[in-house]
């Protein structure tokens, strides 16, 4: 019963993570005789009586429950086809978008979203086959309009947001910006200093696996802030 | 993303752009000669923000052309490998490659930056031709500009191997010479978004771009070659606009190009 | 020049490159090297330079090749024109077909296919420098590549190949040793271990000599790994650096 990694550490795709059978393989992990590897180069976690894997980096694969920001890429009869940045697309129905009656003969669902437009959006089902179920409901869910995405990879997410959101409450609060993080990566900044906004993500993106980010990233917008000034 | 192509276009409009950078300015630039050092006759490496290109030069023996009896060829070739970017396929070359591969070699070749002539062995029998060999291994945009510097810079650092009369073959053991250039002729790609011309254009400014317009010019500044792309109208206005932004640009260009290759 | 003007061995057993027998060439890995690419890794084995990377998972075209339950991979095995002396014409060959489909075969038995079904996932490798071993450095840096895609696997490929020349077994043939030498025999092992998933052989050989050489790639196979999952956790570094710099 030997922790051959802690929490917290490194491990790289085959390599050993704990010894012993009381533990369970949890996401990113499998066991192999009496011990448990890694499936990534990730982060170890352990979690009562599991480990998990979290890969550094990877695309986004959707997961029930997530509110990601997607782009519509198809308006059908009764339905729009959603871009997630991912291998596996989404499916809003026309009852999970509005609460309104629409008439699906003589509206247009285009008046509703169209082609090109960005959404904040949750995911409501996933199938066995990777078929994605989306929904507007949830209060969070909105048309975004102006401002810009950046992508990070989804997950250094956790990162972007910070415990109880301090992370990203800070960028905030330093930038003027409105800013929105969907689960699969994408963030959306509108207003403010949006590029100063912009390149504190992709920072706090870089350094995702470092102590003391969050001090980090604010003493790094204070600078920036004053070289603004500066130029002015 | 479409949201992010309509505040490009938006911020274009004020003369200003997705990174903060002002219309003229480029992303960092490197260049790295000699990338290619046992295999290549000349090589080189830039990168220009994240887009990276790497150049290489072959040489062979062939027989000239029927109405150029006396004069070397020059084949220049672009590959859009796959690796670069999520949309590029495996194939036979598209558009895209093919008219890149086209605009750099026409700064080359109607500049006459390279003596032709000096490829020349055996008039009407047998010539050295030059290939340029353009290879994107990461495209974010601006694909022109990074690949015209890179063959430039190779061209430059480039090798001749030597000519062994009694085997009538390359000896490529033996110490070759410079490839015989010229001139230098530099090449810079404005952009219109909206009414704005703007310069190094990542990927997702090239979404929202109307028209392009690629100049070449050596260090006479002399233009010696233009190619206009894209689907809007350019005035003459912006055409000698665009000329002129070029020109300043590849004053620094040529800088660059010196200080990589003085070393 | 034939096989026996050629000295390939000098008093002290030195190989024309001054290895020893059993001494890979300087070998080194980055990865991360591509912003577009999910994943991305350069292997430069001596003067053998390999550039891989990894898209996916993502979208399968052409839709027949979708699998239920399944990723898929496809994979491309490209040499750039300049990455060999006499200069190769672009475009695909036979040659390049077959290494594709040997390195897919290669890495497949290390990854968790099951978990994307329906999908895609995109490898390719580039050579753009080459001395011989460009099918075992893509492997290597085609494995790096996918780890640093997220994309999930049991353990890490590396690849080496052992050759014969004077009847001497040989680690890590170089480009010139293959040419005039007896054999080449390529190899991929999973985690540096004893699962062999690649096998080549051209030449003519003892079963001895065979034994020899296998074993002589393992270990090879073996060092390499080491130097694998250190160039993964350098990455992270790099990235440090390159964000304290703004």
């Amino acid at each position: 019963m030997t922790r051959l990694k802690e929490s917290k550490e490194i491990a790289t795709p085959g390599e050993p993570i704990y010894e012993g059978q009381d533990i369970r393989p949890n996401s990113g992990a499998y066991k192999k005789e009496d011990k448990i590897y890694s499936k990534h180069f990730g982060m170890v976690k352990y979690r009562k009586n599991k480990v998990e894997v979290r890969p550094m980096s990877g695309r986004y694969v959707p997961q029930d429950g997530d509110t990601v920001i997607g782009e519509v890429t198809r308006v059908s009869y009764s339905r729009w086809t959603v871009d997630l940045g991912s291998a596996y697309d989404g499916n809003l129905n026309i009852g999970d978008a509005t609460d309104e009656y629409v008439d699906l003969d003589e509206d247009d669902l285009t008046d509703y979203f169209d082609v090109g437009d960005a959404i904040m959006v949750k995911i409501t089902s996933v199938s066995e086959s990777m078929d994605v179920d989306l929904s507007m409901e949830d209060r969070r869910c909105k048309k975004l309009v102006g401002g810009r995405v950046v992508e990070i990879a989804p997950s250094k997410v956790p990162r972007v947001i910070g415990k109880k959101g301090t992370m990203v409450k800070q960028i905030i609060d330093k930038t003027g910006s409105n800013v929105l993080v969907g689960q699969n990566g994408r963030v959306w900044i509108s207003g403010g200093h949006e590029n100063l906004a912009a390149q504190a993500i992709k920072k706090v993106e870089k350094e995702a696996h470092t102590e003391g980010l969050t001090d980090k990233i604010g003493e790094w917008l204070e600078k920036q802030q004053q070289e603004n000034e500066g130029e002015q | 993303m479409q949201i992010n192509t309509k505040r490009i276009r938006k911020l274009s409009e004020e003369q200003e752009r997705l990174d903060g950078r002002t219309p003229l300015e480029y992303r960092n630039i490197t260049i790295e000669p000699e990338y290619i050092p046992t295999t290549a006759d000349g090589s080189a490496k830039v990168t220009i923000g994240d887009t990276q290109v790497i150049v290489g030069i072959s040489t062979d023996l062939e027989e000239p052309f029927p109405d150029m009896p006396g004069k070397g060829t020059i084949v220049t070739n672009a590959e859009l490998a796959p690796m670069a970017d999520r949309e590029f396929e495996s194939g036979p070359p598209q558009e895209d490659g093919v008219e890149l591969a086209r605009v750099v070699d026409r700064g080359i070749r109607e500049s006459e930056a390279v003596d032709l002539e000096d490829l020349c062995i055996e008039k009407g029998e047998k010539v050295i031709t030059l290939f340029i060999d353009i290879h994107i291994l990461n495209n974010d945009g601006n694909l022109l500009d990074a690949a015209a510097l890179a063959a430039i810079t190779a061209l430059k650092t480039g090798t001749l191997p030597h000519y062994d009369e009694e085997s009538g073959e390359f000896d490529r053991e033996a110490e070759g010479r410079p490839i015989p250039l010229t001139k230098t002729p530099v090449t810079a790609t404005g952009r219109k978004i909206g009414d704005t011309i703007v310069f190094d254009t990542t990927k997702q400014e090239e979404e929202a771009q109307d028209a392009r317009l690629t100049v070449s010019i050596t260090e006479d500044n002399n233009i010696v070659a233009m190619q206009k792309g894209g689907t809007e109208p350019y005035s003459q206005e912006e055409t000698m606009e665009t000329v002129e932004k070029v020109r300043d640009k590849t004053e620094e260009f040529r800088q660059l190009i010196e200080d990589a290759v003085g070393e | 020049m034939t096989e026996q003007e050629v000295q390939w061995f000098d008093e002290d057993g030195k190989r024309i490159d001054g290895r020893a027998k059993d001494e890979m060439r300087e070998t080194k890995m980055k990865a991360d090297v591509l912003e577009e690419a999910d994943g991305s890794a350069m292997v430069e084995v001596g003067n053998t330079r390999v550039i891989a990377s990894v898209f996916g998972p993502q979208d399968l075209h052409p839709k027949h090749l979708i699998e239920s339950d399944r990723a898929v991979i496809k994979m491309r095995y490209n040499m750039a024109p300049f990455s060999v002396d006499d200069r190769m014409r672009p475009g695909p060959n036979r040659r390049a077909k077959e290494i594709g489909l040997v390195a897919k075969q290669a890495l497949t038995p290390a990854i968790e296919l099951e978990q994307f079904p329906k999908s895609g996932i995109d490898i390719s490798m580039e050579i753009v420098e080459s001395d011989g071993g460009t099918r075992a450095a893509g492997i290597t840096a085609a494995s790096l590549a996918l780890a640093d895609a997220g994309i999930p696997m049991r353990g890490l490929v590396s690849a080496t190949a052992a050759g014969v020349v004077d009847d001497t077994a040989v680690l890590d043939v170089i480009g010139k040793e293959d040419k005039e030498g007896n054999a080449d025999i390529p190899i991929a092992t999973i985690n540096g271990g004893d699962e062999i998933t690649l096998l080549q052989m051209d030449g003519d050989l003892t079963p001895d000599q065979v034994d020899e050489c296998l074993s002589l790639a393992r270990k090879g196979c073996a060092d390499l790994d080491e130097m694998q999952r250190e160039a993964l956790h350098s990455s992270l570094k790099n990235q440090e650096q390159e964000g304290g710099e703004q």
